[in-house]
């Protein structure tokens, strides 16, 4: 009976656990407790750790995960079987031969397949969709001088590139770490599935990890960069924007953006997909759709299988802890450049001057960063409301960092 | 349909090197830099055309009628703040006539919070902004 015990207990997982999946336990709790307890971005933050913590249970049926002999720890992976159809046509000379199969079984885990929305670039767009429906891009037609600022902060993107490569990182793997610094959790996905697809893990979590810290990291570089009187610059208040200028934008940007840089097609299409919707006003049941179900659902399979990705043998090396440093150089810099920026324009137009604290708000965390920058400016003049002002940098940023994506993609993603 | 393949797609650049030394680094950072703020000043100029035309097209701003009579005058007068003119009271009915529909009460006109108001609006606008009616 005895041996009957261990034989059974050998089929248990707790023959399989290791001490480094007991690590990533831990490092998963963290996630959770700063999610539930500390309510830092928790719809995201929740699925990601308890994804995380699946990857590093010796799970059966969720996801086929396993270390290739050239060192890349490939995961959600599914076997196809089939025949091979020899009535086909024969190809013509020159032509690419090809041969019909016949599917009789697939096998893999539930997340074998779920993982497909990111491997095959679905979900970081359809959540764009759901932004878009989200999103009032009004404060900035009102006032689209404050798209440069949205551009500057992209500034964090390109330091960091280089810092990265410094740090020992390839080009492809250096562009997924830098785009950190746009604070754009999908489209961070999207570029780094396509890049570096062995680091997801770590850029996701310090991507949305650094998104739900904006008040705190930023707020001590933005009092570096101005004076108290700069503080206290009282902005014009925005004009009134009319419906049809608002579904003009969506058009004239979609069509910009996609003429300039046709691999941030997917990311930029679907956001102004699902602004029209939103400001068409004859669409209800779709915007109603994009705002809730869609990105709702898409929100809980993205995080899980972000999450996933997290597995110990590739999350616990030192290339995580480097990521983790290099994204909070990409964040300050990227504040530090929307801010500059800012004073920038007000040397050059003092006229009608920017309040230098919305040039934070650059960054894509939206609404978080906008709010940031008002809570700022109140501090120093308790009649100053800049968080209007400030939503038009910030909805640039997400257009910004979409763009540098499309740069990435365009010039080393093939 | 028009789709711009990956095999022809130019490549900026050439091909940067897994590796790539300084001066290769900085001109492809710059590049970037560029590219972000040409496709951002494009939208500018475009958004700047199109304010002229939309700036041009806005109404002027209407004067409302004051209403004659409230719809359903208050039977019992509201607690109002010492020292706020009639005037004033008049006015806050008025919109409340204006804005909302069906009979209304007054009860109380209490002064908020001052500084905190239009924060508040703001706020109120961004999450209204989720719901397009």
């Amino acid at each position: 009976m005895f041996q009957g015990l261990l034989d059974f207990f050998t089929t248990t997982g707790f023959a399989l656990l290791t001490w480094k999946m007991l690590v990533m336990w831990a490092i998963a709790g963290v996630l959770l407790y700063l999610a539930v307890a500390k309510g830092f971005e928790p719809l995201l933050l929740v699925p990601i750790a308890f994804g995380a913590l699946v990857a590093n249970l010796p799970t059966r049926g969720v996801i086929t995960a396993e270390m290739q002999p050239n060192g890349v720890y490939e995961s959600a992976t599914f076997k196809i079987e089939g025949e091979v159809l020899d009535h086909g046509a024969p190809a013509a000379p020159g032509a690419a031969a090809t041969q019909a199969v016949k599917v009789t079984r697939v096998e893999g885990g539930l997340y074998d397949f779920i993982s497909q929305g990111i491997k095959l670039e679905l979900f970081p767009p359809l959540i764009f969709l759901g932004v878009g429906a989200l999103t009032d891009f009004g404060p900035l037609i009102a006032m689209p001088r404050t798209l440069f600022l949205g551009a500057a902060a992209q500034l964090g993107l390109f330091v960091t590139f280089m810092g990265a490569g410094f740090l020992g990182f390839t080009s492809k793997q250096a562009a997924s770490i830098g785009i950190i610094g746009g604070a754009d959790g999908p489209t961070a996905i999207f570029l780094t599935n396509k890049l570096a697809p062995e680091l997801l893990g770590a850029v996701a979590v310090a991507a949305y990890s650094y998104m739900s810290l904006v008040p705190l990291i930023q707020p001590p570089i933005m009092r570096l960069l101005t004076t108290a009187k700069e503080r206290r610059i009282r902005m014009k208040s925005l004009r009134p924007v009319s419906k049809l200028e608002k579904m003009l934008f969506a058009l004239v940007v979609m069509i910009i953006c996609i003429l300039l840089v046709p691999d941030a097609s997917a990311l930029i299409a679907m956001l102004m997909l699902g602004n029209f919707l939103r400001e068409c006003a004859v669409t209800e049941r779709l915007v109603k759709a994009a705002q809730n179900e869609i990105i709702n659902v898409l929100t809980i399979f993205l995080g899980t299988s972000v999450g996933i990705t997290m597995a110990a043998e590739s999350f616990l090396a030192p290339e995580t802890l480097k990521i983790i440093v290099l994204g909070v150089i990409a964040f300050g810099c990227s504040t530090a450049g929307g801010v500059l920026v800012a004073k920038l324009m007000n040397v050059m137009s003092p006229r009608n001057p920017v309040n230098p604290l919305i040039g934070s708000a650059g960054v894509s965390a939206v609404p978080m960063a906008a709010r940031v920058s008002h809570v700022e400016g109140q501090k120093y003049d308790k009649d100053n409301y800049l968080l209007m002002h400030a939503m038009g940098p910030n909805v640039a940023g997400v257009i910004g960092t979409a763009v540098a994506a499309g740069y990435f993609l365009s010039t080393l993603g093939h | 349909m028009h789709s711009l393949t990956a095999a022809a797609a130019p490549c900026l650049l050439g091909v940067l090197p897994d590796h790539p030394s300084l001066s290769e680094s900085i001109p492809f950072q710059l590049t970037g830099l560029a590219v972000v703020f040409i496709a951002l000043g494009l939208i500018w100029v475009a958004l700047e055309v199109m304010g002229l035309y939309f700036k041009r097209r806005a109404p002027a701003p209407v004067a409302v009628p004051a209403p004659a009579v409230p719809a359903a005058p208050a039977p019992v007068a509201p607690a109002v703040p010492a020292g706020l003119p009639p005037e004033l009271v008049a006015v806050i009915a008025a919109t409340v006539q204006v804005s909302l529909e069906g009979p209304y009460r007054i009860q109380a006109i209490v002064p908020v919070n001052p500084g905190q108001d239009w924060a508040h609006e703001g706020r109120r606008q961004i999450f209204a902004s989720h719901q397009i009616r």
